[in-house]
């Protein structure tokens, strides 16, 4: 049923479906997939939880009521960077069990746990490409390029990065993702932590579950 | 933005894919059409309209560079937007105003050529049609830079407010170079290029097609041609009705034919009647071609464009007929097996010995394919039934994992029991599962058991009442009671003591009148003093030395020290109104 595919998440085949099924035909099963799924990876999202700094690692990143967009003289809308709200990082750190929308490869992640916020997303990523921060061309740069420094200071991105402290490779045995698209402080460290116990767990889980619903099947099957 | 570590996904189809095959689909139902006929008119007219369009609008670029002065280069235009348009997979309709546009503005060759390509880069990394990324350019050439900076490339302010197309077009080309060549190389810009080698096609056959019915119906021109086109359509209604009742005229002949051929060969003329029933069905069907090739053969003198249509949309006719024939031909093949089998039956009761064996062995040879057939059928029942006896028994068994009434049993008779209840548990675990003999031995034990209980229950009913021991305890009372009596009475009649004198207690006679006979005299010690006359008086005892002393004191004394600072107070209160007093005993202060 299950299959590691390069780059990929472990694929398992039919997963979809069976989460469809057991919602409508086993619902206890349903729960108990949720429930053991939530021990598996509850624990992960704890750890990457309490990584989260209390305030903000730079004192002008805090945040602070204000309007989070602007005009420009285009008249296009444009989001202001976002301020750091630990409270708002910690609630935007979850696993899921909802399918996410297919990637470009065409795999649809089912299980996943997730750093939502965009303040939390910073606080992960950033110096994962550039560790000295992105190239500067300063604040007469395309508004639109976020691939280059808009700041007034050369060194905003170093010293930004550097206030962050340390990043963490987030690799496992069974990762497939290798390199920097497992680096990050929140999420990544506590899985590089876990050292693969919960997804391990979580596997074990969908397993079980499909088994049990195999079974159940196959005595309905020969009663009748 | 979030980050997502991925636990377990699940492959759901590549969308570039699903493209892709939607693509391909429509490509083969096109090439499909196309071949087997059915679509051929709606592929030819698609193909003619594309080829039109093609036609208007190169005819007015040509008009266009005549206007400019640049009609000598059309061809060399042409050419290089066409490799543009295989090479990038834009469309004409993109490309070919995009071209003008800049040529107009620039009226350069070169510079035009040049700018279109860097227009495509534009519109690859930016995502906009390549007629926008031109007309910014040719806004940005005569120096209108308004328009090349709203695009978004990251432009300087001072390149673009300087007005130097120069700069702007080498600033724009550090950014975007490549873009075009690196969107092609996707698979979607695969998709755009094999979309645009397709048209290419569809455009030749479009010319091709129109080329050839003009060249059919010797028409000048494409209005000529639409005209015998559409004066072919309404002739074409009558002869295509007069064809379908040809055919099925035919069909009902045919079907006819072969039943009479059918009656009339004898059964002994089996081999015969086959070879000549095929015979007459090829010869209908030939009959039937020649028809049809005749009905097309006069379409075609009536109107060669016509005829050519009219001979693709036969063929699904002429197909329907043929299936038709090919029916009846294994339904005649069947009747002559049968006729065939009846007749050496037929033959083999008229004496022929021979075919009399040859019938029996036959007979026997099918007896024995039965029999066999039969045994295997019944194998196959049997082992089907074992399946579903087994498949039973498994899920009896698995289906005891979870019975919670026997799990319950089996987990009581773990406990502490008495003999009658596990005989009941016992009695209830075999009812559940089914174990008659079981039960019956164990119903019977509980039997005896239940009758040994009762007959306990009986004894138990018969015993005396229990005796009260506490009913002698009124009487014990009574006879303390009297014994105190008598020690008072004694006490308080008995004689005056003198030191030194024994005691002798009187005679008493008890409440209840028995006789008492005191014990022997006692000799009490006399200790020196009259106990009626040395009691010490109140007076005799010091301050503190005496048994209790009642202090009234107002408010809560709860500890030493409470009782210390009130005494204190009342001494102090003393001593402001004249009783000093004062202990010190460590400096004898008296």
């Amino acid at each position: 049923m299950t299959q590691r595919l390069g780059k990929m998440a472990t694929e398992v085949k039919g997963l979809i479906e069976l989460k469809k099924t057991l919602k409508h035909y086993d619902t206890d099963l349903s729960v108990q997939l949720d429930d053991q799924m939530s021990l598996a990876l509850g624990g992960v999202v704890k750890k990457a939880q309490s990584y989260v700094p209390g305030s903000s690692p730079l004192s002008n990143w805090s945040y602070r009521r204000r309007t989070e967009f602007f005009t420009n003289a285009e008249g296009k809308k444009i989001r202001k960077f976002p301020l750091y709200n630990s409270a708002r990082v910690v609630k935007g750190i979850q696993y899921s069990g909802t399918p996410r929308r297919a990637n470009k490869n065409g795999f649809k992640a089912v299980y996943y746990i997730i750093n939502k916020s965009a303040d939390g997303s910073i606080y992960e990523t950033a110096g994962r490409k550039n560790p000295n921060g992105q190239p500067w061309v300063g604040p007469k740069g395309d508004p639109f390029d976020h691939s280059v420094s808009h700041s007034n200071n050369p060194n905003a991105g170093a010293q930004f990065i550097q206030a962050f402290g340390p990043i963490y490779q987030g690799n496992i045995e069974s990762s497939t993702k290798r390199g920097r698209y497992m680096k990050g402080r929140l999420i990544y460290r506590a899985w590089a932590e876990d050292g693969g116990k919960a997804n391990a767990a979580a596997l074990i889980a969908i397993y079980n579950v499909n088994e049990q619903f195999k079974k159940k099947q196959y005595f309905n099957k020969v009663a009748k | 933005m979030s980050v997502v570590i991925d636990i377990a996904a699940q492959f759901t189809g590549k969308r570039a894919f699903q493209q892709a095959e939607n693509a391909a689909d429509k490509l083969g139902r096109t090439v499909k059409h196309a071949l087997i006929g059915v679509g051929v008119t709606a592929f030819a007219q698609s193909a003619i309209k594309a080829f039109a369009e093609n036609e208007k609008q190169l005819q007015l670029f040509k008009n266009s560079l005549q206007s400019i002065g640049f009609e000598f280069a059309t061809n060399d235009s042409l050419a290089f937007l066409n490799s543009l348009k295989l090479q990038f997979g834009v469309t004409d309709n993109q490309l070919i105003p995009a071209y003008e546009q800049l040529l107009t503005t620039t009226r350069s060759l070169a510079a035009s050529q040049n700018l279109t390509n860097i227009a495509m880069d534009i519109a690859a990394r930016q995502g906009i049609s390549v007629t926008q990324a031109a007309d910014a350019l040719s806004k940005a050439y005569i120096g209108n830079t308004r328009a090349i900076g709203s695009l978004g490339l990251g432009i300087s302010k001072a390149t673009l407010a300087s007005g130097d197309f120069a700069a702007i077009v080498k600033e724009i080309t550090n950014i975007t170079k490549g873009s075009a060549a690196a969107a092609a190389d996707t698979f979607s810009g695969k998709l755009s290029r094999l979309a645009r080698a397709a048209d290419t096609a569809k455009e030749s056959i479009g010319a091709g097609l129109v080329e050839a019915l003009m060249q059919i119906t010797k028409s000048q021109d494409i209005e000529q041609l639409q005209t015998k086109i559409i004066n072919f359509g309404e002739s074409s209604a009558e002869v295509l009705t007069k064809m379908g009742k040809l055919i099925s005229d035919n069909i009902e002949l045919i079907k006819v034919f072969g039943a009479v051929m059918l009656a009339g060969f004898a059964i002994t003329k089996v081999a015969a009647f086959i070879t000549a029933l095929q015979t007459i069905i090829k010869t209908v069907n030939v009959l039937r071609n020649s028809a049809i090739a005749a009905a097309v053969a006069q379409m075609f003198m009536l109107n060669p464009l016509g005829g050519a249509l009219m001979a693709a949309a036969m063929i699904a006719t002429i197909a329907g007929v043929i299936k038709s024939v090919d029916i009846l031909t294994a339904k005649a093949e069947k009747a002559g097996e049968t006729i065939r089998a009846v007749g050496t039956e037929q033959l083999g009761r008229g004496g022929d010995q021979g075919g009399a064996a040859k019938v029996a062995e036959g007979a026997s040879a099918r007896a024995a394919r039965d029999a066999k057939k039969a045994a295997a059928d019944q194998l196959k029942a049997t082992k089907a039934q074992t399946k579903a006896v087994q498949d039973q028994a498994k899920l009896k068994k698995a289906q005891s994992l979870f019975d919670l009434d026997k799990v319950q049993i089996l987990a009581a008779l773990q406990g502490k029991l008495s003999e009658d209840e596990k005989l009941r548990l016992q009695l209830q675990f075999a009812l559940l599962t089914d174990n008659a003999k079981e039960a019956d031995r164990l119903s019977n034990q509980l039997a005896i058991s239940q009758i040994k209980t009762t007959d306990l229950a009986t004894a138990i009913a018969k015993l005396p009442p229990a005796l009260n021991p506490f009913a002698s305890f009124p009487q014990w009372i009574q006879d303390a009671i009297n014994e105190i009596n008598k020690l008072k009475f004694a006490v308080s009649t008995g004689p005056t003591t003198t030191p030194g004198s024994p005691v002798v207690p009187p005679a008493i006679i008890s409440p209840s009148g028995a006789a008492y006979t005191p014990p022997a005299p006692i000799n009490i010690p006399t200790m020196g003093v009259n106990p009626q006359t040395s009691l010490p008086g109140y007076r005799d005892y010091r301050a503190g030395e005496r048994a209790s002393i009642n202090v009234t004191v107002q408010g809560n004394v709860i500890s030493n020290k409470d009782l210390a600072d009130t005494i204190r107070m009342q001494l102090l209160d003393s001593s402001a109104s004249g009783s000093f007093s004062m202990s010190n005993r460590a400096t004898r202060g008296d």
